[in-house]
């Protein structure tokens, strides 16, 4: 053990990954995404879970194959539940399975969740249907609220507009793998999976819990979800090409693709996972976390905030910018995000900015938890040695000049890894894994 | 050595008021602010009671005009308990760090307002009188405000009040339902612990007067069919049959302790232990075994406080008047307390306000702090026969004097989350004036 680790935190317990588990557009497993990535696959296609044949936008990163009526069956109490629940519990057996935990992690209060799921689904076709039957004449009041009472009544499932809640996600969980320490979900947009594995890190670290499932789940690929982004203008268009439309980083990007899905990863106490024998992946060794206190519709054009995310997250792992080999882009392929995390990177790293790329060219953005799949591909890396590529980058961007691995992964050691993650409205975390060694 | 977290201000927008002091003196005097609701009209809709804010002027606390338009009613709120709690704090904004000041709010899915939405679903409703995807997608989408979608993420709160304070520190948000306040300020707590932020605001904000928020708990069986007067709502009675809603936010700023001590701050109490736990058996089966849940996340806070329960004085307990939750609770407690349970003075805070689900934890551990440093418990309203298996000590009729401190505080989700929190009476006095 390093002299380094040993002053890491005021507990002085290290965090490591001992099991993962994703569903996203390009497989159902991390395994099979892990190999998509490094095949440079998208996972983008036309939209089919509703139609959306006359919208602005009608491509996204949607699960496709998922055998929901299976889940249910075996769980009638799902029969409701949203499509980011799903996603959720699939990868969670998964990153159980994977940990070697199928049969409980242990000591069931040792055992926590800090999760970020987004709210799991929304059943637009009878909210539209009610609304629209409870439209008034009256221009001062569009809508007759009594009218729209009774039909939500009539028309709408009380239980589906509960397992809607964002803070269902971690109930489900929670009953599955009889988790019975602490518990809690936070949603702060775009980062809110790489929020909630710092958070559960800075649990485990803290003596709470031993083992902690983290990560996040999010689907806001419903009518409502998709015209929200529309109508900030932060999504792509490129409708006639869905594979080669998230273009992070090229001088044509025009927006990111939204997508759906679910990473789950376990975290656990290093000596809990050394003494049961478990694979690990690498160990997490610092967070970041601030606010850019900008303006709520654009990032502070200098990128302040997510350098200091970054500082600080380098900082609590006693690490320097020269240490780091790969940086996990939040790389949205938004005109504006990918020129100010290029600053940011520049101003930070000087001359010597390691390879950094954006699998959000791939799986497109999964909200809430694209951060925690972003996270597990620098795991991925640090295993295997292969830098996961930003696909669709032709055309060099004069503001966006660093090595982003274009195109094709590339061999490449990594010991030490960044993952960064920016939430709409100014939440900037970074997390920092590394190579774990005995 | 921990860093210790003291509570330093009290920022609250309730159906009681503007300011801690209307809810306190509203919590001592045992009035309730619930009546049928004034800003909607609910014409064939029943139940009716609700707690509102009423007369709130957001301008008063946000001087852009254009933020306004960007804000739904529950951001407004939040961002004007914001104020309020900088305020209460006598922080000297223009000398602090900002870099180390964080924010950890309580919300959920914001409901949208259906008058808004409603332009975009009207655009969307084809010739037959059907709504209609495709016209939808054509005509609907383009009928909308273009920045609607950012009034209703529930992060929004705590990036408003980032914005409005420019508080760069750690800004997170917790929706765990009804636990979640509480949990903003326990998670907000750990922050400052470990040394990411020396100052934090933390609480929680919601609103659900209206049609979206009313509708969904109506659907869900959680509100109280009673149709009276304020003294409807009724927790832990055995004429509880589910929940009166309220609106409203409350916002603690929280401290590190020295820190606070330097500046001569006044010191409301501290937050000694922290513990959170979800429902972890099944929902939709045998529901009475997640009192154990209960019951966990008060041991988790007690053993973080390193107490026992026989140092607990009073109980604000979560009592949100839906029959199962309240015998969990009771139960929860009974368990907990044992033979100690008897000199355990419990009240419940929900009957003066409503119950305002994501804000309740921030709202209600301002009494709670209010408790300790005038060593008075409030009363537990409209309890006239404690319903089965609901048997505590309650606090009942007048307030009473007497010694308080330690204080366990509960917040338990209607989704099966749950946080507590333990309060610690500040031995120490100001070390100087704070004005």
């Amino acid at each position: 053990m390093s002299d380094k680790k040993s002053t890491n935190g005021f507990t002085g317990r290290r965090v490591v990954v001992t099991g993962m588990g994703a569903v996203t557009c390009l497989g159902l497993g991390w395994k099979e995404n892990w190999e998509g990535m490094k095949a440079g696959r998208s996972g983008i296609k036309k939209i089919s879970v509703f139609d959306a044949a006359c919208f602005p936008t009608r491509i996204a990163g949607e699960v496709t194959g998922f055998p929901f009526e299976s889940w249910k069956t075996k769980e009638p109490a799902l029969e409701q539940a949203g499509r980011g629940t799903f996603f959720a519990l699939a990868s969670a057996d998964e990153a159980m399975a994977d940990a070697g935990l199928s049969k409980g992690a242990g000591d069931p209060e040792r055992f926590g969740i800090y999760f970020g799921a987004g709210d799991s689904g929304h059943d637009f076709e009878s909210f539209a249907e009610c609304v629209s039957q409870a439209i008034s004449t009256d221009e001062n009041s569009l809508v007759d609220k009594a009218h729209y009472i009774e039909f939500a009544g009539r028309l709408q499932s009380a239980r589906r507009e509960l397992e809607i809640q964002p803070f269902m996600t971690v109930t489900h969980l929670a009953a599955r793998y009889g988790i019975e320490g602490p518990a809690s979900n936070c949603l702060t947009a775009c980062a809110a999976s790489s929020q909630a594995i710092g958070e559960a890190f800075e649990q485990i670290r803290r003596g709470d819990a031993d083992v902690m499932m983290t990560g996040g789940s999010h689907s806001l690929l419903h009518p409502l979800g998709l015209t929200g982004f529309s109508l900030l203008t932060a999504l792509s268009t490129r409708n006639d090409s869905p594979q080669t439309a998230s273009r992070p980083f090229d001088k044509t990007r025009d927006g990111f693709i939204l997508a759906e899905g679910a990473g789950v990863l376990i975290l656990e106490e290093l000596s809990h996972a050394l003494a049961r024998g478990a694979v690990i992946y690498g160990e997490i060794t610092g967070y970041g976390a601030t606010s850019d206190a900008y303006r709520l519709t654009d990032m502070d054009p200098e990128g302040k905030g997510a350098r200091r995310a970054v500082e600080i997250a380098l900082k609590k792992a006693s690490l320097s910018p020269a240490d780091v080999d790969y940086i996990s882009a939040h790389g949205t392929a938004t005109k504006v995000n990918d020129v100010i995390e290029t600053r940011v990177v520049k101003g930070l790293f000087g001359e010597k900015v390691p390879p950094m790329s954006s699998i959000k060219s791939m799986l497109g953005h999964m909200v809430a938890a694209a951060g925690a799949v972003e996270f597990m591909s620098c795991l991925g890396a640090i295993r295997d040695s292969i830098i996961p590529p930003t696909i669709n980058l032709n055309e060099p961007d004069p503001e966006c000049d660093l090595d982003y691995v274009p195109r094709e992964a590339r061999k490449h050691s990594v010991k030490t890894a960044i993952s960064n993650s920016f939430g709409f409205g100014g939440q900037n975390i970074c997390l920092t894994v590394e190579k774990y060694e005995s | 050595m921990k860093r210790r977290i003291a509570v330093t201000g009290l920022g609250l927008v309730t159906p009681s008021g503007k300011g801690w002091q209307a809810y306190w003196k509203a919590a001592l005097e045992g009035r309730s602010s619930i009546r049928a609701i004034q800003s909607m009209e609910l014409n064939g809709f029943i139940p009716k009671l609700a707690g509102e804010v009423l007369d709130f002027r957001p301008q008063d606390y946000i001087t852009q005009r254009k933020s306004i338009k960007l804000m739904s009613r529950d951001i407004q709120i939040a961002v004007a308990a914001s104020c309020l709690a900088l305020s209460d704090s006598h922080l000297d904004m223009t000398m602090i760090d900002r870099d180390s000041f964080g924010v950890c709010i309580g919300a959920g899915i914001i409901n949208s307002e259906l008058d808004e939405l409603g332009m975009g679903i009207r655009g969307g409703i084809a010739p037959d009188g059907r709504f209609d995807m495709a016209k939808f997608g054509t005509d609907g989408i383009k009928a909308l405000f273009p920045l609607w979608f950012l009034k209703y993420l529930p992060n929004m709160p705590a990036c408003h009040i980032s914005i409005t304070h420019g508080l760069r520190g750690p800004n997170n948000t917790i929706t765990t339902s009804s636990a979640a306040a509480l949990q903003a300020i326990g998670e907000a707590s750990r922050i400052i612990e470990r040394g990411d932020a020396d100052r934090m605001l933390a609480g929680g904000t919601d609103s659900k007067i209206n049609a979206l928020g009313l509708s969904r708990l109506s659907m869900l069986g959680f509100l109280s069919g009673k149709n009276g007067g304020a003294d409807c709502y009724t927790p832990f009675d055995v004429s509880h049959d589910g929940l009166i809603p309220a609106e409203g936010s409350g916002i603690v700023v929280l401290e590190e302790y020295n820190l606070a001590r330097q500046r001569g701050a006044q010191i409301y109490g501290e937050i000694a232990g922290f513990g959170t736990s979800a429902q972890n058996q099944p929902l939709g089966t045998e529901h009475g075994f997640s009192r154990f849940a209960k019951e966990r996340a008060i041991n988790h806070a007690l053993r973080d406080a390193g107490l026992s329960a026989g140092d607990i004085d009073a109980v604000v307990a979560d009592g949100c008047g839906i029959p199962q939750q309240d015998i969990e609770e009771a139960e929860a407690l009974q368990s907990v307390f044992g033979k100690s349970l008897a000199r355990v003075a419990i009240t419940s805070l929900k009957p003066v306000t409503g119950h305002t689900i994501y804000a309740s934890g921030g709202i209600e551990i301002a009494a709670a702090l209010q408790m300790m440093r005038e060593d008075t418990v409030p009363p537990l309203l409209n309890l006239r026969s404690p319903a089965s298996r609901c048997s505590l000590p309650f606090v009942t009729g007048k307030a009473v004097k007497r010694s308080v401190r330690h204080i366990l505080l509960n917040s338990f989700g209607l989704g099966g989350q749950n946080a507590s929190i333990v309060l610690k009476k500040s031995a120490e006095r100001p070390a100087a004036s704070h004005v």
